[in-house]
């Protein structure tokens, strides 16, 4: 049985949330509206800056012949497959650096040297080392994620409170047992927080892999577009990269709600008992 | 003579740091008999928990030597508990599991009932599946005490258990957590800043000085033959005098308190 003040508030709260959804889609259609009737009075170039339609019309013609799935499934793959090497390399090496204080020390300088690196940089010579295909794809998306996924991992090891530590030690427990009894699991929001920003890099990595290799993918869309001046195209495909990034984001938020069933979020539940 | 519980021989601990030396303890002698219950006072940083560290085998002292049941510590077989100034729940862990988990590193299957009758003895039936911050302080160290409890260890230390409790909850706690050890027969050290609570809980109180602590006094507590209980030796007569005393001997250190309590956890 809820009260009135509560249906008050639930509704108040529903018709706020529906104001923001609807608000949010009319800037998304008044701008697609305002580009293709700027475009259709020639205010802007339609051949630099394409328009609405055109970007219809080119996305159904490429879905019909299915040049669209193959290039988004190229991309998807890499990334799916970047992301998961580099979330398990960047972990494993996070533990081996934890496991092992003086690696940690020994390796600390290079780990910052590489991570403010411009990994990008290093493009070219996976081509060269790797070929011109995959491999180069997969090393460029990997390079730019795991150094990031070791730091952030690594640190929220650290920051672990050695009381914790201790209890385990006290109870007689090895290395392996503080590992993983209280390092990982108190480590989780912070593994989430890596995982939510590796996809986003390895987006990153696998698109500038494709523009160097240039064979398929939508990253290979978007850099032959502008090279044969058809900038409809480069925007489809653009439009198609930003809705694959926010389903991968979807994916790993899905996964964040599914594996911490929410244990420490008890602190919003009412404290019971005076303990007295 | 009965063999000691613990024995700590000449113990001095010298902490290394890279700007120097810190001297912790010096030449410290401590014997304490099964069942004792031994409470350890001085100035803030004096260097207490590091003695209950070097009983626990956590590390070894710089000279001297620590024993445990007549063995060498960190190589003895005996059981110890440690009860820490926070309870050091696991957030991600129900109150049942954070129980268990002493049982667990010990792998001592078999012995779920008894974490769930120990739970049920301090109150905490309604809660075995609740998470550890749905509850106030006193019963997460409650729940601390259980999961020590549950491993029967034959040594407790306690580092301060009670400090973070607002005072009634402290009261209780003291006199249920004493029940517990005295019932079982546990040897226990306590670390303390609160010189009442000291006389309260033991049977020997033993203060330390100041940075590196020696021990300055060994103060036998007695309130008639058999040991009231904290409830009741708060109100015994002798009490007051004890905490007098033990208030003369720390008053000194008082105002040239080290700035922080460092190398105490």
């Amino acid at each position: 049985m809820s009260t009135i003040p509560r249906q008050q508030y639930l509704q108040k709260m529903r018709k706020e949330k529906w104001l923001i959804i609807l608000t949010q889609a009319f800037i998304l259609a008044a701008f697609i509206v305002a580009w293709e009737v700027m475009a259709s009075a020639r205010i802007i170039d339609p051949f630099l800056f394409s328009r609405p339609s055109q970007i219809i019309e080119l996305l159904l013609k490429l879905a019909r012949e299915g040049e669209l799935f193959h290039h988004v499934a190229v991309t998807v793959g890499e990334t799916l497959a970047g992301f998961f090497l580099g979330t398990f390399l960047g972990l494993l090496t996070a533990i081996l650096l934890w496991w092992y204080p003086s690696l940690a020390r020994l390796m600390d300088p290079f780990l910052v040297v590489l991570n403010s690196t411009p990994k990008i940089a290093l493009g070219p010579i996976f081509i060269v080392w790797m070929g011109n295909g995959y491999g180069a794809i997969l090393t460029m998306a990997l390079t730019i994620s795991v150094i990031t996924t070791i730091t952030v991992i690594y640190s929220g090891f650290t920051e672990v409170p050695e009381g914790y530590v201790k209890l385990i030690r006290v109870f007689g427990g090895n290395r392996w047992e503080i590992l993983r009894k209280v390092i990982l699991p108190a480590s989780v929001p912070t593994i989430i927080a890596a995982l939510k920003v590796n996809i986003g890099l390895t987006l990153v990595g696998v698109i500038v892999g494709e523009f160097l290799v240039s064979k398929s993918g939508l990253g290979y869309l978007i850099i032959y577009g502008g090279q044969v001046f058809q900038l409809t195209l480069v925007i489809a495909s653009i439009v198609i990269l930003a809705v694959v990034a926010a389903i991968l984001y979807q994916f790993v938020a899905w996964f964040e709600r599914r594996w911490i069933s929410n244990p420490s979020s008890g602190s919003a539940r009412v404290r019971v008992g005076s303990g007295g | 003579m009965t063999e000691l519980a613990i024995e700590l021989r000449n113990v001095t601990v010298t902490y290394q740091t890279p700007k120097g030396e810190i001297p912790a303890l010096e030449d410290i002698q401590l014997k304490v008999t099964p069942g004792e219950f031994v409470a350890l006072v001085g100035p803030s940083g004096c260097g207490k928990s590091t003695i209950l560290s070097l009983i626990a085998g956590l590390f070894e002292p710089t000279y001297g030597e620590v024993f445990v049941k007549g063995e060498q510590s960190g190589r003895h077989q005996c059981r110890i508990g440690y009860m820490l100034q926070q309870d050091f729940l696991l957030p991600w862990r129900t109150v049942l599991d954070n129980a268990n988990l002493g049982l667990e590193l010990q792998k001592d299957r078999g012995k779920e009932t008894l974490v769930e009758d120990l739970l049920k003895t301090y109150g905490l039936e309604k809660f075995l599946h609740h998470h550890p911050t749905e509850l106030s302080g006193g019963m997460r160290q409650r729940v601390a005490l259980v999961r020590t409890l549950a491993v029967d260890p034959d040594i407790f230390l306690l580092d301060e258990p009670f400090s973070a409790l607002d005072y009634q909850t402290r009261t209780t706690i003291q006199e249920e957590v004493w029940q517990a050890l005295k019932s079982r027969r546990k040897t226990t050290v306590l670390v303390t800043h609160d010189v009442g609570e000291a006389v309260a809980m033991s049977d020997r109180v033993i203060v330390l000085t100041s940075r590196p602590a020696k021990v300055k006094r060994d103060l036998t507590i007695e309130f008639g033959k058999e040991h009231p209980g904290p409830w009741q030796a708060r109100k015994s007569k002798g009490f007051v005098d004890y905490v007098d005393l033990i208030w003369d001997e720390l008053r000194e250190y008082v105002d040239r308190e080290t700035p922080a309590g460092k190398g105490e956890t």
